[in-house]
């Protein structure tokens, strides 16, 4: 005799597992109806949940900016302000591409998060960018520091320099693989690190040069020794972001330096199991796909390090190509170690 | 709704997000398939039916429940959502929320703690000294009350067309 459909449409949507070798008759039209019905029932619930639980962070967000957060968002804005030298933005009308236009409605009016088709896509255009041989200069912005309370738990890296920062570093990236980044002087002190695609490399004013073949070898240029630059690894971030961020897209809606329409793209990490930034907001030519500005926002507090950065496009204009060579930069002809 | 359809086809709840981008990408790199001119939410739920099952057999996982009679069913049940319940989510949860309010004061809060609360069947039976097999009764009963009531209203077909 076969056991009641109820029970394994019970079993089924309440989680409990059966041996899925076993087969079943065939349903009656009544039973199919059922079963369809019920299913379509437990899907919806299932919706309304996740919804709810939503909107319940959404109202939690808002409480939180109320109560102190709301600094949070005003240092943001100051950060982006001084970034664009207080540039009013203008609402762009036009301009975005026909198609991305039809495929947004699409996506807009046909499904709920429809907008992820495109946000994923954009992100797509963003990598297809980045692997270009072009030379993009960016400007590094230490918007937040962790407090010494937030660092309280935190393991200095041993021997880290307190004063480290890469506030207002220089960073000059090509194509997959090629870049420099310049520190911003200590003390006098200048640093410099890069890679000119077939080694990478790296020097404190007064050291030696560290060359490896490794050529990821000097990307974790963030103090705290555990964050790449997102630019420096661009393809990847960008990859993570589609995996594991709750992405939205909001196309068109600020002017670039020259007039680019820029659209906005944000991530909020799914869970704390995920690494990076517990938030990044990048501002992209929704056309060329090139990135303006990016910010992390939370970044981890592993061993110290900002606890928020912002990534400001200052020029393209192509650099040569010795200039991706430590020798460039090495002007003393100091000692080279080779890792 | 595509999560609501996810949902119907027994995704695991840590799952669905990852389908629902592989449904995206493929609709998207796919889009040249599609004829605008008809409703686009049956091409992007057939898409997810076959990834959702390619992901059941991958796992060795596929629900004795989902033939291929019951995914029409289901698909049929959708088509007539998208045309008789409104336009957006919010007209739609209210049908749903209005039915929800009509169940007797328990099956509703059972309700409740299993969806909106996230509590397994056997949280709620524990949190209620009920045992599983009582409460996973008078949850299949509240839902079929609650597929009743959907029907009453004209939100899902009291008879959907295709057989097994």
């Amino acid at each position: 005799m076969n056991e009641p459909i109820e029970n394994i449409l019970s079993d089924a949507v309440d989680g409990i597992p059966r041996d899925s070798s076993k087969r079943i008759d065939a349903l009656e039209p009544s039973e199919l109806n059922q079963v369809a019905g019920e299913l379509v029932v437990h899907g919806l619930l299932r919706e309304l949940g996740e919804r709810d639980s939503n909107q319940t962070e959404q109202r939690i967000d808002r409480v939180m900016d109320e109560i102190g957060g709301g600094s949070k968002r005003k240092r943001r804005r100051n950060a982006r302000r001084s970034a664009t030298g207080k540039r009013s933005w203008v609402k762009i009308t036009s301009s975005i591409l026909a198609v991305a236009a039809v495929l947004a409605v699409i996506a807009y009016q046909a499904i709920p998060k429809g907008d992820l088709l495109a946000a994923t896509a954009s992100i797509d255009t963003m990598i297809t960018a980045s692997l270009e041989e072009v030379d993009r200069t960016y400007r590094v912005h230490v918007v937040e520091e962790f407090t010494p309370g937030e660092l309280k738990s935190a393991t200095p890296v041993e021997g880290q320099r307190r004063q480290e920062t890469v506030d207002d570093a220089t960073l000059v990236v090509r194509g997959l693989d090629k870049f420099v980044l310049l520190h911003s002087p200590i003390s006098g002190i200048g640093r410099y690190s890069g890679c000119d695609g077939k080694q990478s490399w790296s020097f404190r004013d007064g050291s030696p040069v560290h060359v490896s073949p490794d050529l990821a070898r000097f990307r974790t240029s963030l103090p705290g020794q555990q964050h790449d630059l997102p630019m420096l690894n661009i393809q990847e971030h960008l990859a993570q972001l589609k995996a594991g961020y709750r992405i939205e897209l909001i196309p068109g809606s600020k002017t670039g330096r020259n007039g680019e329409a820029l659209s906005q793209l944000t991530g909020v990490k799914k869970s704390k199991e995920i690494p990076g930034p517990k938030e990044i907001e990048i501002w992209f030519d929704g056309s060329a796909g090139s990135i303006h500005w990016m910010l992390l926002d939370e970044l981890p507090r592993g061993q110290g390090g900002p606890k928020s950065i912002l990534l400001e496009l200052v020029g393209q204009s192509p650099v040569a190509d010795e200039f991706f060579t430590f020798q460039f930069h090495d002007v003393l002809s100091r000692r080279v170690i080779s890792e | 709704m595509l999560s609501a359809y996810l949902g119907c086809l027994l995704v695991d709840e840590n799952s669905v997000d990852d389908l629902f981008q592989e449904v995206m990408i493929v609709a998207w790199r796919r889009l040249d398939d599609c004829d605008l001119s008809e409703p686009f939410g049956p091409w992007l739920r057939g898409i997810a039916s076959r990834l959702v099952m390619a992901e059941h057999r991958r796992l060795k996982k596929v629900p004795l429940l989902l033939s291929d009679g019951v995914r029409v069913a289901i698909s049929e049940q959708f088509e007539n959502i998208d045309s008789n319940a409104g336009d957006t989510w919010e007209q739609r949860s209210a049908v749903l929320r209005e039915c929800i309010d009509s169940l007797p004061a328990d099956r509703k809060k059972m309700i409740l703690q299993r969806y909106l609360e996230g509590q397994s069947a056997q949280d709620i039976a524990t949190g209620s000294d009920l045992k599983i097999e009582v409460c996973k009764k008078q949850l299949q009963r509240a839902r079929h009350r609650l597929v009743q009531c959907l029907q009453s209203r004209g939100f899902l077909l009291r008879e959907v067309l295709s057989h097994e």
